[in-house]
């Protein structure tokens, strides 16, 4: 519902719209200037290059952001496979010195990094020569 | 209400044309489709962009440049929707967002006198003041609830057709002009000795 009071009242403040003094030719004649070559693109229809551009315009920020994501799920799956991979040392942290050792030993020849040697001597103990000494020269006795 | 600029001799089939036939000629480039909805709207457009930019001569550019806007857009134009609130809406977005960014020209003052002429003295002046509350009032409204007040108050637009042009709900668009209207009655009230609510 309209205030007629508050309508006069601001129609005296803000006056009343300025209709007689707008060339509407002038106005309808500019649009029609300005419209001329749009109406002309849409009269001949639309090159393939104005609908990838119109196309590049949401493609080229969704691949950018497909890229990132995909960044970020590669980083984080590395991270989680070496954290995997460091899951048993830090659980044998808390272990008794033996089982840590051996459990080491076979970590280290499961990844790898130690020689078949010295995964067995952690297996089943150290090669100590003084032991087979004593028993051959026990023997001989 | 606007009066309609008198149209320049448009054919009966054009002038008869629903905005919809209209507008699906234009998407095919049709001049004189084009043509017909500039002259069927831009009384009306120009009302518009005058109540949100205060100037004549900034308000003809706003239109024209509305209208080269709503034609570079018609393609995404549903036709089964009326052009007016389409193109108002590009008009208040445009005009709001040309007045954030700069300083517009002041609002043209009305001539003083011009209202009422041959008044006394006195009136005069209580005229003036009224017109210096009103200034105040209205120059410490939001810009929105100062759009939505003129457009209602002054150029016969609903509430839900200004929702449709600023792009907010129904509800939204009649609180803003309860504030604002609160907010100009109470400027006024001094001079009418009245506190009335809508």
């Amino acid at each position: 519902m309209r205030d007629p009071r508050l309508s006069a009242e601001l129609r005296r403040v803000e006056g009343d719209l300025p209709l007689e003094r707008v060339d509407w030719a002038a106005m309808r004649r500019t649009a029609a200037e300005r419209a001329a070559l749009p109406l002309a693109r849409l009269r001949r229809g639309r090159a393939w290059w104005e609908y990838a551009a119109g196309w590049a315009r949401t493609a080229v920020p969704a691949a950018v952001a497909a890229g990132i994501l995909l960044a970020a799920v590669l980083a984080r799956g590395n991270d989680s496979s070496d954290s995997q991979s460091v899951a048993p040392s830090s659980a044998v942290a808390s272990a008794p010195a033996g089982a840590s050792a051996a459990r080491d030993a076979l970590e280290s020849a499961v990844t790898r990094n130690v020689a078949e040697r010295g995964f067995v001597d952690a297996v089943v103990g150290p090669v100590d020569s003084a032991w087979l000494l004593e028993a051959v020269a026990g023997g001989e006795r | 209400m606007v009066a309609e600029p008198e149209p320049e001799s448009p054919s009966d089939a054009e002038s008869s044309a629903s905005d919809g036939a209209l507008a699906t000629r234009v998407q095919r480039g049709d001049a004189a489709a084009f043509d017909e909805l500039v002259r069927r709207y831009m009384g009306r457009a120009f009302a518009v962009a005058y109540r949100v930019l205060g100037h004549r001569e900034d308000a003809e550019d706003l239109v024209q440049d509305a209208f080269v806007a709503a034609l570079a857009n018609i393609e995404r134009f549903d036709v089964a929707r009326p052009f007016g609130p389409w193109l108002f809406r590009i008009i208040v977005n445009r005009g709001l967002n040309a007045r954030k960014a700069r300083a517009v020209r002041r609002t043209e003052a009305v001539p003083p006198g011009a209202s009422a002429p041959g008044a006394s003295p006195q009136g005069e002046a209580e005229r003036a003041e009224i017109r210096d509350r009103f200034e105040v009032a209205l120059a410490a409204l939001p810009e929105r609830q100062r759009v939505i007040v003129r457009l209602f108050e002054l150029e016969g637009f609903s509430s839900l057709e200004i929702a449709g042009m600023l792009d907010l709900s129904d509800g939204t668009v009649r609180w803003h002009l309860h504030r604002a209207r609160r907010a100009l009655r109470e400027a006024l009230a001094p001079l009418h000795g009245d506190d009335d609510d809508e």
